[in-house]
C-alpha cells in the first residue's frame, strides 16, 4: 500500500521510552515560585546566584477564622463599618478588631483579637487572621539569568550546565562544591570519608549509604548527597535532614550507573545545584543535579521534548527484571514481540551490556539515556 | 471530526496514564468485528508531554500488523476511509491519564449531609482530601476547630474543588450559609478570586444567598441537594457536576488533549464513565447482575448493577503504577505478601513496590515481580471493595454480612489481569479479591475494548453492541463458590458434570479446595450441584442442591470451596504453602 509517495514497508517502528536526562551541557529554565503570594525581588535580565533571594511571603502557621459579626451582634455585610483593624495589619492580643458605638468604646460591643498576627482578610463578617509566621526568603537555587518574573508569584531562571536527572529524592533543595567519596559507582559510602572536608560539598556517596552515615553528613554539613540506590527503610529519616537526596536508580542497592557516574566524576570540585523535590504525574519533575561547567564540550542544546527515540545504538539503563541497573547499547530491535520469564508475550530489544553479554529486555523496562 | 458518511471502520483508543491501547474496528461479513489492537506505553508526562505520540506508535502496529495505513505522511489520521483500504472512517477514544481532581468535602453533620457529599465523590475520579462537618467543631464529637483546619487547607494546599452540602430542602438556611461565609472569607484571603471552585449540593432554599456569598471569590456550581429530604439521597446532579469539572478542569488539560479531540468522532469520555456505561448496557440486555473491575496504574474501579442499581466507586489513589505505593500504605506490607507462595523479605518488597510507583511503566519479568504484582492488584481491588460497600455495593447486610451479593458475570481489565501470562491468573485474583459467592462467569476485557465501545455507542451503537457481543470479553469460565465452614478436607460440594456429547463426570470438592474441571470456550454443559449440609451454594440454605446450565472458558469451571469469606493461614510459613496449594489447584 502507497500513501502520498510512501509505503508502509518503508514506515519505521518507533517507540518512545522513559528517558533519563544525563547531558553534558544544556539550558535549562527553572521556575522559582513562592507557595505564597508575597513579593518578587528580582527582575527580568538580572542575574542571580544560588543564595539570592528572589522571592519573599510571610508563611502562615495558625489561621483563626473569628465571626466578629456574630459576637457583636451587627449584620455581616455592616461590620465593615466597625472595623478598628485592616487587611494586613499586625495585630496583638487584645487589640479591637472591632466596635459598635461610639470610637470611645462607651455604650457599645468590642472584639478583641483573641490572637496575635496578620489580618489575611475582613469578608462576610469575618475576621481571617494568620498567626504571623515566618518570612520565607527564597532563594534563586541556580546561577543564571532570570528571564520571566510573575509578579507577587515568583520568577523563571535560565541556567547553563550539565544536567543529570535522578530517580527519587528526599525533598530540598542545596548548592555547593562536587565531592566525590566513592572511587567506584559501586562502592557504598564510607563513614570515614564524610569528615570536615565535606562541609559545604555535595557529597557523591556510591551505591548506597546507612543511617550513621545520614548523621555524620549533617553533623559535618553537607549540602546535599548523590547516590546510587537508597533503603526505603531511611526514608522518614531522609525527610528528616537538612539537605536533599538523589537517587540516581532507584530503592535497593545500586551502583550509579555509568554515564552519571562519569559525568559526575569529570566535573568534580565544581558548583552544583542539587534538587530533592519531585512529581510523579501531572507534569511530572525529576530530582536533579545541575553541574555549573565552565568550558562545555559543545554548544549547549535547549532543553526540549527529546528528538530521539529507542533504536539500534542508543545507550540504555535496565530499570526492572533480571538484568536490572545495567547500561548498555542497544544491540537490535527485533521486530516480533518475545517470551518473558514470567510467560508474559512483550516486545522489547537486545541490549549489549557494558560486560558484552547480549540480553533481551522488554521495552517498557528500559530508559534511554541522553 | 464530523462524519457525514456510515462508518465502517473506526480506530478505538483507551490512553491510560501508563498504557495506550489502540484498536481497528471493521465491519467483517455483515458485522463490526476487532481486527487488530496495538499497545505502547502512555506518552503523557515528560519528556514527551504528548498524549498523541503513543497513539500514534499504537497505530504504526495495528499498520504492521494489518498491512493497512492508517496515517498519513505528516501522521494524520487518513479519514475517512479511502477506495484503496487505507484509513479509517471514525476514531474515538477514553481518557484516563489525567490526574484526579483534588477535592474538600464541607457539610453540617457528619452522618447525613457528609456521608451524601462523599457518596457522591465515589464515582468520579478525586481525591478526597478534607472533609469537615460543622458539627465536628460544634458538638465536640470531633477535633475542634475543624473550620480553622478547613480554611488553612484552602490557603495551603489549594484544592481544585470545594464540594460543600447542608441542610434539607426547606430547612433553616442559617447554618449552611454560614458554612459558605467561612469558606468564602478563606478564598479572599488566599487571593484566589474564582480559581477555587465550589461546588454546592445542598438546601436549595440558600442558593440565592450562596449564590451572593460565594458567587465573586470562587467558581460556583449549584446541583440539585444530595440530601433532599432526611429520607431521600439524590447523588445525580453533584455526581454530574464533578464529572463536568474532572472532564474541563484535568482531562482537557491532559498535554495534547486537544489533538486528540480533534480526531475524535464522538465526546472522548473518562475510561471509568465508558466502562460504567457497557456495562449497564450489558446489565440491561441480559438481565445481568454484574460486577467490574478494573485495576489501572493509577485508578482502580469498581462498578456493577445489582438489581437494576448501577453503583460506581472509582478509588483514584489505588493502582498498580503511580498508585502502588498507596496500595502499600493502606493495606500493610502483611497484606500484600501473604498473597504469595514463596517468601520475600519485607525490605525487599517495599524496594520492588515504591521502584514500581517511580517507574510505574515497567512491566515483571520475573514469576516473583508478576506476583507480588497480582497481590498488589488483589489489595487494591479488596479495598476498593471496601469502599464500594459502604457506598452502594449491598454486601454489608446482615443477611450476607462482608459477602457480594449473588453476581451473574464478574469482568476483571487492566494490565494486570487482562494482560496475565496465563488467564487461571486472573481468574484466582478475582476470585481472591472479591470472593463471590454462588454461580457465576468469570470473564476478562482481554483486548482493552469495554470503555472505547461504551464511547463508540454514542456514535455508533450497532458496532458497539455487536462488538460487545463478539469480542468485547475473553471468557475465563464459571466459578461456583460455596458458603460455610467445616473441618479442613471434609467434603464440601459434590459435583456432576453432563457435556453436550453425553459425557459425565463427578466430582468431590473437599473444604479448603479448588478444583478446576474442563470446559471448553462455547462449550455448554449441564452441573449438578450438591452441597454437603455445611455449605450453601448461593441458593441461601446450606445443603441445598441445584442443576443448571454453565458456559465454558479458557480456564474452565473453577469451584472455590474455600468458604466464605476466605481466610488465610496466619502462619507466614503455612500461608505460603496453601497459597501455592491453590496456585496447583488452577493449574499455575
Amino acid at each position: 500500500m502507497d500513501v502520498g509517495g510512501r509505503s508502509l514497508e518503508s514506515r519505521k517502528m518507533v517507540y518512545h521510552p522513559l528517558v533519563t536526562r544525563v547531558v553534558p551541557s544544556m539550558i535549562m529554565r527553572r521556575e522559582r515560585m513562592l507557595p505564597f503570594r508575597g513579593q518578587v525581588l528580582v527582575s527580568t535580565g538580572s542575574g542571580v546566584e544560588p543564595s539570592d533571594i528572589v522571592a519573599t511571603s510571610i508563611l502562615p502557621s495558625e489561621v483563626h477564622l473569628l465571626n466578629v459579626a456574630r459576637v457583636l451582634g451587627i449584620d455581616s455585610d455592616d461590620l465593615t463599618d466597625h472595623c478598628r483593624a485592616s487587611v494586613g495589619d499586625q495585630v496583638a492580643v487584645g487589640d479591637v478588631l472591632a466596635a459598635t458605638g461610639a470610637r470611645s468604646g462607651l455604650f457599645g460591643r468590642t472584639y478583641r483579637s483573641p490572637v496575635r498576627g496578620i489580618v489575611a482578610a475582613i469578608a462576610n463578617g469575618r475576621f481571617l487572621i494568620q498567626s504571623s509566621g515566618d518570612t520565607l526568603e527564597l532563594k534563586a537555587l541556580y546561577r543564571g539569568t532570570v528571564i520571566n518574573v510573575m509578579s507577587g508569584l515568583g520568577a523563571i531562571i535560565e541556567v547553563t550546565g550539565a544536567l543529570i536527572q535522578g530517580m527519587w529524592g528526599s525533598g530540598k533543595e542545596g548548592f555547593g562544591v562536587l565531592k566525590l567519596i566513592a572511587s567506584n559507582p559501586d562502592d557504598q559510602a564510607d563513614l570515614e570519608a564524610i569528615d570536615r572536608s565535606c562541609r559545604g560539598t555535595v557529597v557523591v556517596a556510591g551505591s548506597s549509604i546507612g543511617e550513621e552515615a545520614l548523621h555524620r553528613a549533617e553533623e559535618v554539613g553537607v549540602e546535599g548527597i548523590v547516590v546510587g540506590g537508597f533503603e526505603t527503610g531511611l526514608e522518614e529519616l531522609s525527610h528528616s535532614m537538612t539537605f536533599p537526596i538523589v537517587v540516581t536508580e532507584g530503592m535497593g542497592e545500586f551502583a550509579i550507573s555509568g554515564p552519571i557516574f562519569d559525568l559526575l566524576r569529570a566535573h568534580e570540585g565544581r558548583e552544583v545545584t542539587i534538587r530533592g523535590t519531585m512529581e510523579s504525574r501531572g507534569g511530572a519533575v525529576r530530582p536533579e543535579i545541575i553541574i555549573y561547567v565552565r568550558q562545555a564540550s559543545g554548544e549547549p542544546i535547549l532543553e526540549a521534548r527529546p528528538e530521539f527515540v529507542l533504536e539500534r545504538g542508543s545507550p540504555v539503563r535496565i530499570v526492572r527484571g533480571l538484568h536490572q541497573g545495567g547500561t548498555g547499547i542497544v544491540a537490535r530491535v527485533p521486530s516480533r514481540p518475545q517470551k518473558l520469564e514470567n510467560g508474559a508475550i512483550s516486545r522489547g530489544v537486545e541490549v549489549r551490556l557494558e560486560s558484552g553479554e547480549e540480553v533481551f529486555v522488554p521495552q517498557a523496562n528500559l530508559e534511554l539515556f541522553g | 471530526m464530523t462524519a457525514d458518511y456510515v462508518m465502517e471502520s473506526l480506530l478505538v483508543a483507551e490512553c491510560g496514564s501508563t498504557t495506550t491501547c489502540v484498536s481497528l474496528i471493521d465491519s467483517v461479513g455483515d458485522e463490526f468485528r476487532l481486527v487488530a489492537t496495538g499497545r505502547t506505553t502512555s506518552t503523557v508526562e515528560v519528556p514527551w508531554s504528548r498524549i498523541l505520540i503513543g497513539v500514534r506508535e499504537a497505530i504504526r502496529q495495528i499498520e504492521k500488523l494489518t498491512g493497512r495505513m492508517l496515517l498519513d505522511d505528516e501522521e494524520r489520521l487518513i479519514a475517512p476511509e479511502r477506495d484503496d483500504g487505507s484509513g479509517v472512517d471514525g476514531f474515538v477514544a477514553t481518557v484516563n491519564a489525567a490526574v484526579p481532581l483534588r477535592l474538600a468535602v464541607v457539610g453540617l453533620i457528619r452522618r447525613l449531609s457528609v456521608e451524601s457529599l462523599l457518596r457522591a465523590t465515589d464515582s468520579s475520579y478525586v481525591i478526597v482530601e478534607e472533609v469537615v462537618a460543622k458539627d465536628d467543631a460544634t458538638s465536640g464529637a470531633g477535633r475542634p476547630g475543624r473550620m480553622d483546619g478547613l480554611v488553612k487547607g484552602i490557603l495551603e494546599d489549594q484544592p481544585d474543588a470545594i464540594l460543600m452540602g447542608g441542610g434539607v430542602d426547606g430547612g433553616a438556611v442559617g447554618p449552611v450559609l454560614e458554612v459558605a461565609k467561612d469558606i468564602a472569607t478563606a478564598l479572599a484571603a488566599g487571593g484566589e478570586h474564582g480559581r477555587v471552585h465550589v461546588i454546592y449540593a445542598g438546601n436549595r432554599d440558600a442558593r440565592q444567598q450562596i449564590a451572593q456569598v460565594l458567587g465573586e471569590c470562587s467558581s460556583l456550581h449549584v446541583t440539585d441537594n444530595v440530601l433532599p429530604t432526611l429520607e431521600s439521597e439524590d447523588l445525580g446532579s453533584a455526581e454530574e457536576e464533578m464529572d463536568r469539572l474532572y472532564r474541563e478542569s484535568k482531562m482537557a488539560r491532559v498535554p495534547g488533549f486537544g489533538e486528540l479531540k480533534a480526531w475524535a468522532s464522538a465526546p472522548i469520555l473518562p475510561t471509568a464513565e465508558g466502562f460504567g456505561l457497557v456495562l449497564r448496557y450489558l446489565a440491561r440486555l441480559y438481565e445481568l447482575d454484574l460486577l467490574g473491575v478494573d485495576v489501572g496504574s493509577a485508578t482502580t474501579h469498581l462498578a456493577g448493577v445489582i438489581g437494576g442499581q448501577y453503583g460506581s466507586t472509582v478509588n483514584a489513589e489505588l493502582g498498580i503504577g503511580y498508585g502502588v505505593g498507596d496500595v502499600l500504605e493502606q493495606a500493610s506490607l502483611e497484606r500484600i505478601v501473604r498473597w504469595l507462595p514463596f517468601e520475600m523479605e519485607p525490605r525487599e518488597v517495599r524496594h520492588a513496590i515504591l521502584n514500581k510507583a517511580l517507574r510505574p511503566m515497567t512491566i515483571p519479568e520475573t514469576r516473583e515481580e508478576l506476583l507480588l504484582e497480582q497481590a498488589v492488584a488483589r489489595e487494591a481491588i479488596s479495598l476498593t471493595l471496601e469502599r464500594a460497600r459502604e457506598r452502594w455495593l449491598d454486601g454489608g447486610s446482615s443477611r450476607r454480612p462482608g459477602r457480594l451479593p449473588p453476581l451473574d458475570l464478574i469482568v476483571g481489565r487492566g494490565g494486570v489481569l487482562s494482560s496475565a501470562p496465563r488467564p487461571a491468573e486472573a481468574a484466582l485474583v478475582l476470585l481472591d479479591a472479591l470472593q463471590p459467592t454462588g454461580v457465576c462467569t468469570l470473564a476478562l476485557d482481554q483486548s482493552s475494548l469495554l470503555p472505547q465501545l461504551g464511547a463508540l455507542a454514542y456514535v455508533h451503537p450497532l458496532a458497539a453492541a455487536q462488538l460487545v457481543a463478539r469480542d468485547g470479553f475473553l471468557r475465563l469460565g464459571t466459578a461456583i463458590c460455596v458458603v460455610g465452614s467445616a473441618r479442613e478436607g471434609s467434603v464440601a460440594l459434590r459435583i456432576r458434570v453432563e457435556y453436550g456429547d453425553g459425557q459425565t463426570i463427578e466430582v468431590e470438592v473437599p473444604y479448603g479446595a479448588l478444583e478446576v474441571i474442563p470446559l471448553m470456550p462455547g462449550r455448554q454443559a449441564s452441573i449438578e450441584l450438591r452441597p454437603t449440609s455445611h455449605f450453601d451454594v448461593g441458593l441461601g440454605r446450606r445443603g441445598k442442591g441445584a442443576t443448571t446450565q454453565v458456559e465454558g472458558g479458557v480456564v474452565g469451571i473453577i469451584v472455590d470451596a474455600r468458604g466464605r469469606p476466605l481466610t488465610l493461614p496466619a502462619e507466614a510459613d503455612q500461608c505460603r504453602t496453601k497459597v501455592q496449594q491453590w496456585m496447583w489447584e488452577v493449574g499455575l
